[in-house]
Order: structure tokens, then C-alpha cells, then sequence
């Protein structure tokens, strides 16, 4: 095995460094094209095209969770998480941008509508299930945004092992080093990257995180190659690799599903992509976006994207579970990080490839960032004191002090939760909050009958069976030999959403239909043409 | 579509979506085939498979990485030949003739 102490030299540092610095400029550019208006600070004056919406969309979607978090469970649990996550979305995520995102775009561009909260407080003609929704949506982002800070956190941690010994020694009770002895802690690397991330959104709004979006989604996945390459190639080749996973007691049980995944389990992660169809940022794109057809390049490559992305890890995290045995076992959100830093032999390599990787971080946090920031202005300040009551530079001072506000709670709770939490398993429980409001989207947009009382009561039956559940699982003592929360031999998110879906159902047939004048706008009549 | 139709039926109100016929059959068979896809992914054959595909590539993560790949072709047909234009003409038709009650705008 390779030695874990070697002289650990600053240069994969400088040059992570100059990345930032980089990034920091791309805000200060993107400034130079701002129109100074409120509608182009929160949504690029509705300008987004194919491409940039391909990388907003694939950027944000794949957060901490696709690299840090997918390495370290396939560390864990094998080359069947490639199934779980990867290509059911390829499926899923393309069909809910086509049933959901089409039709979103052609309300969004009839209506004008901005925010999901907006479509739905005047889909359901009730202020009162706008305000509802917005403390639900914001609740289930922290989790996201806690994977990106988490992930960052610890990727440093583990990238920068031995770097500073004298300033942050670690050593075990018998005086030796140990694994991550002089590296960066967890609280300042998520500080560092909160901040960077603050300050290009705060200086380009929505352009500079599309902006910083491309370019780091073009980083992220040109480098992700490079890693997996390098990686490879100190392994010996990949039939060596392959041969080192096969050969270790470790790692061979990783290589199928047997015993490391449920039947069932499997099965019933087909309900955790659905949540495409109510995250912020998308619901957003899909109301604002030039036009239908800039969804078509998404529709087609963020599948083939995935991929790109998902393979390399799922490998990296099996190759690891051959190369370092055991010994991440129960930090398995360090794995990647640990790979990069003793496998990537080139230093300045190094820093690229770490580089990459928190871009993919920050691309998540720039978009959730932004999207809380426009939700807040639009569906709390402006409902509440009327669209006139501030100008635009106020509303944008505003959002700021909300993403302020949001950020620090989640940089406390990333400091609570940095070694009891999973990266993936986090972000397993924010993709199942929003998927169990996927009925609500999609009942609003093909059920004539759904009610807003319906919808209310989808809504709290999500939200109250997912923070019980959600704290029984990542907050509460587990029982001994319960490792994961699985319900009948499913995710949680089974149970959930189909609790949403009675409570929607139920609720709307025992309650009066909506009137017809306001579901004509929503729902016009569909004509045969021969 | 035969823009005549449009506005006609509806006194006035929201315009109707003119579905071309032709686009049915098409439509449905794209649908089937995602249905097809969906049932494929629980390979439960490859369950306990430890077969290394060219040496390296685990047979179950080999046979999800294919999945990904008829994933990116089936939406590639479905733009081909799924595609509602129809709604895209009806959102054009009518852009902001309503107005959302808080935009920043």
C-alpha cells in the first residue's frame, strides 16, 4: 500500500487556490453585463439558452453527493449505487422535464410567473398554500445545501492531509500521526467555499452563477477524466484495478449487489429522481426559459452526462475499497479526497483534480443560493408589502440578507452533523422531500379536480412524515446493526410519497372543485386535428 | 397546426391545444418504450454476477451504464418524434396575457 505520511507539499493548495481567485473574477466580470434591474439580477432578463441551461441544470444537479458522496458509498456498498441514483435518473430525470417541464414552460410564459410558490399560490387561488410552500422548500434545500458544505468540508480535509502538522496536528492517543494529522479542518474548507460562493453570486446574481456554473461543470467533468486516468494508471491499468477489487476480501463483495443492496431498496429508488419535478432551481428554469426547445440539448444529455460522471466514481470508490481496505469504513466521506491526494501523483494534478471537484460542490450552491435568495424576495417581501413597497436595489439587499441567513444556519448545522452524516445519505433524504411533492406538481398540472385544500394536505403529510422520519435516520441514535432507515425493505421515500399521493387524492374528492374560470386557465381544451 | 382554429372554439378565452392526429401513434410508442426501459432496470439477473466485463468493468454496472446510454437515445426519439409542439404554439400564442400577481420583475 501506498505510504499515507509523505511530505505533503502546498502546491495541489495554490493552485485550488488560483482556481477560487478565478472564480472570484468570473462574478466581477459577470457584473460588467448586468442591466442593474431586479429581473436581471434574479433571472437574467428570462435570457438562458440550450447550452447554458445544460450546464446550469447538470451543474446543480450533480453536487457533492454525484463525486464525494457516490465514491464513498460505493466504497461502502458496491457498484449497485450506480443503479440506485445514476441511471434512473437518466431515465426519470429526462421524463419529468418532458411531462412536467414542458408544461411549466408554456404556464411560466402565458402567466409570467417567476417562482413555483407563485404557480401554485394562483394555480390553487390560495395565498395561504404559497406561504406554506415556502418554508417546506426551504427546508428540504438545507439538506442539499449541507451536502455541498459537508462535501467541501471534507474533500479539503482530506486533499490537504499533512500539509499544516504544526497548525492542525491530529494524533492519535499514542502520540503517532494519524490519517488526517495536519490537515485543513472541516470548519474552515466549507467556510472558505460558503464564502467564495457568496461572493460571486452577491456580485453577478443569477448571470454569475449560470456563468460560474458552465465553467465549472466543464471543470468538473474535464478533470473528473483526468483523475480517473491518473488513478487508474497508478493502479496499474484498469484490468489491474479490476484485478486488485477482485483479489480483496474487502472490496470482491462490492462488485455485485448481493448482501450490500435490498431487492426492494433498489426498486423503490425509482421514486427518488421525481424530484426534478419540484426542485426550486429547475421549477424556476422551467418557468423562465426562453423557450421550450432550450430544454431539448438537456433532455438528451443530461442522462449521457451522468453517466460521464458516475462511472469514473462508482470505479474510483470500488478501486478504493481494494486499495485502503476497511480503514475509511466509517468515514466513508472522505474517501475520494484520500484517493485523489495519495493515488494523483502530480502535485499540481492534484490541486487540478480538487479543483474539479469543488467545483461541482460550488456549482450546486451558487444556483440553490440564488433560487432562495429570488423565493424569499418574490413569495415572502413583495407578497407581503406589495411589489412597489422597495426599489430594485432594496429587494436585491434583501435576498442578500436571506442568503446570509441561510447559509450561516447551514454552516452551523454542517459543523453539527460533519461526522455523524453521509454525504449520499443526505442527499437521499433532500431528493426524497422534494420527490414526495412531485404528486402536488403533478396533480396541478393534470387533475382538474386536485384542490388547494388537497394540495395543503399533500403538502403537510409530506413535510410532517419526512422530519419524523428524517430525524429518526440522521439526527437520533440508531438502534445497534441498523445502518440505514428502510421501511417494508424500501426508502423511506416509498412510504412518503405515496402518503402524499392519499392525502392529495382524499382530500381533493371530499373538498369543492376549483372554479372552472380559474382552472381554464390552466387546463384549455385540447382539439384532434386530422 | 391550422391557425384558424385557434381562438375560435373559446368565445374569446384561452385558446385551445390542436393535436395533430399523425402525432398519437408516435407519441404512445415512445411512452411504451420508456415503460419497456423502466422494467429493465431491475436487472435482477446480474444480482450476484461478479463477472468483470474487458477485465474491469463490473457486469452490473456494465449493463446501468448501457441503461444511461438508451436513456440518452430514447429522449433523443422522443424529441424526433414526440415533441408537443402543440404547447409550445399555445404558450406563444398567449404570452403573459395574464399576470402573475408578484414578480420581481
Amino acid at each position: 500500500m501506498t505510504p499515507m505520511f509523505a511530505a505533503a507539499s502546498l502546491t495541489p493548495l495554490y493552485v485550488v487556490g488560483v482556481y477560487m481567485l478565478l472564480l472570484i473574477g468570473l462574478g466581477v466580470a459577470s457584473r460588467q453585463f448586468s442591466k442593474g434591474t431586479s429581473a436581471d439580477y434574479f433571472v437574467i432578463s428570462r435570457s438562458v439558452g440550450p447550452f447554458l441551461l445544460l450546464m446550469s441544470i447538470f451543474g446543480t444537479t450533480m453536487t457533492g453527493f454525484a463525486l464525494v458522496g457516490s465514491t464513498g458509498k460505493a466504497y461502502t456498498s458496491g457498484v449497485g449505487v450506480y443503479g440506485l441514483m445514476a441511471s434512473w435518473s437518466g431515465l426519470i430525470h429526462s421524463a419529468v422535464f418532458f411531462v412536467i417541464g414542458i408544461k411549466l414552460w408554456a404556464v411560466g410564459k402565458r402567466h409570467g410567473y417567476l417562482t413555483q410558490c407563485e404557480y401554485f399560490r394562483e394555480r390553487f387561488e390560495s395565498p395561504s398554500l404559497g406561504y406554506m410552500l415556502f418554508p417546506v422548500l426551504v427546508l428540504l434545500v438545507i439538506p442539499y445545501l449541507l451536502v455541498g458544505v459537508i462535501s467541501s468540508g471534507k474533500f479539503i480535509q482530506g486533499t490537504t492531509a499533512g500539509m499544516f502538522p504544526d497548525l492542525f496536528p491530529m494524533l492519535r492517543p499514542d502520540g503517532t500521526a494519524a490519517p488526517l494529522h495536519g490537515s485543513v479542518p472541516v470548519w474552515a474548507g466549507s467556510l472558505v467555499i460558503c464564502v467564495i460562493v457568496l461572493f460571486y453570486v452577491f456580485f453577478g446574481g443569477l448571470r454569475g452563477a449560470v456563468w460560474a456554473n458552465t465553467m465549472q461543470t466543464l471543470v468538473f467533468m474535464i478533470t473528473g477524466v483526468i483523475a480517473f486516468y491518473l488513478i487508474s494508471k497508478k493502479l496499474g491499468g484498469l484490468a489491474e484495478a479490476g484485478r486488485l477489487v477482485a483479489d480483496s476480501e474487502f472490496a470482491r463483495p462490492r462488485l455485485a449487489r448481493e448482501g450490500m443492496i435490498g431487492q426492494l431498496q433498489f426498486f423503490s429508488y425509482c421514486f427518488i429522481p421525481l424530484s426534478v419535478g419540484m426542485f426550486p432551481h429547475l421549477f424556476q428554469h422551467w418557468l423562465t426559459a426562453r423557450s421550450a426547445k432550450s430544454f431539448r440539448l438537456s433532455l438528451i444529455a443530461h442522462p449521457i452526462c451522468i453517466m460521464i460522471v458516475w462511472l469514473p466514481c462508482i470505479l474510483i470508490g470500488i478501486w478504493a475499497a481494494g486499495h485502503f481496505g476497511a480503514q475509511f469504513a466509517a468515514r466513508p466521506n472522505v474517501v475520494l479526497g484520500q484517493v485523489v491526494r495519495v493515488l494523483v501523483e502530480s502535485e499540481f494534478l492534484t490541486g487540478l483534480v480538487a479543483a474539479g471537484v469543488l467545483a461541482a460542490i460550488m456549482s450546486s450552491l451558487d444556483s440553490q443560493f440564488m433560487c432562495l435568495g429570488t423565493m424569499f424576495t418574490n413569495d415572502v417581501v413583495m407578497r407581503k408589502f406589495g411589489r412597489d413597497r422597495f426599489t430594485d436595489a432594496q429587494k436585491i439587499f434583501l435576498a442578500r440578507c436571506f442568503i446570509v441567513g441561510i447559509v450561516a444556519v447551514t454552516y452551523l448545522l454542517a459543523l453539527w452533523l460533519q461526522d455523524s452524516a453521509h454525504v449520499f445519505d443526505l442527499g437521499v433524504w433532500c431528493f426524497t422531500g422534494f420527490a414526495s411533492l412531485f404528486p402536488l406538481a403533478f396533480a396541478a398540472i393534470y387533475w382538474r379536480r386536485t384542490t388547494a385544500a388537497g394540495a395543503i394536505a399533500s403538502l403537510v403529510t409530506m413535510a410532517v412524515t419526512w422530519l419524523v422520519l428524517f430525524y429518526r435516520d440522521i439526527i437520533a441514535t440508531k438502534p445497534p446493526g441498523e445502518e440505514e432507515l428502510l421501511i417494508w425493505g424500501m426508502m423511506p421515500v416509498a412510504p412518503i410519497f405515496l402518503a402524499s399521493v392519499a392525502a392529495l387524492v382524499i382530500v381533493s374528492l371530499l373538498t369543492r372543485p376549483p372554479r372552472d374560470s380559474t382552472l381554464d386557465q390552466f387546463f384549455p381544451r385540447k382539439l384532434l386535428d386530422a | 397546426m391550422s391557425q384558424g382554429t385557434q381562438g375560435d372554439d373559446t368565445g374569446g378565452g384561452i385558446p385551445p391545444i390542436v393535436i395533430h392526429k399523425r402525432n398519437l401513434w408516435p407519441r404512445r410508442l415512445v411512452w411504451a418504450w420508456v415503460g419497456l426501459l423502466f422494467l429493465l432496470h431491475h436487472d435482477f439477473w446480474w444480482w450476484n454476477d461478479r463477472t468483470l466485463v474487458l477485465g474491469f468493468l463490473p457486469i452490473g454496472l456494465a449493463y446501468h451504464t448501457a441503461f444511461s446510454l438508451a436513456a440518452g437515445v430514447t429522449w433523443a426519439l422522443a424529441i424526433k418524434f414526440a415533441w408537443p409542439e402543440e404547447i409550445e404554439e399555445w404558450a406563444s400564442a398567449g404570452e403573459t396575457e395574464t399576470t402573475g400577481a408578484g414578480r420581481v420583475s
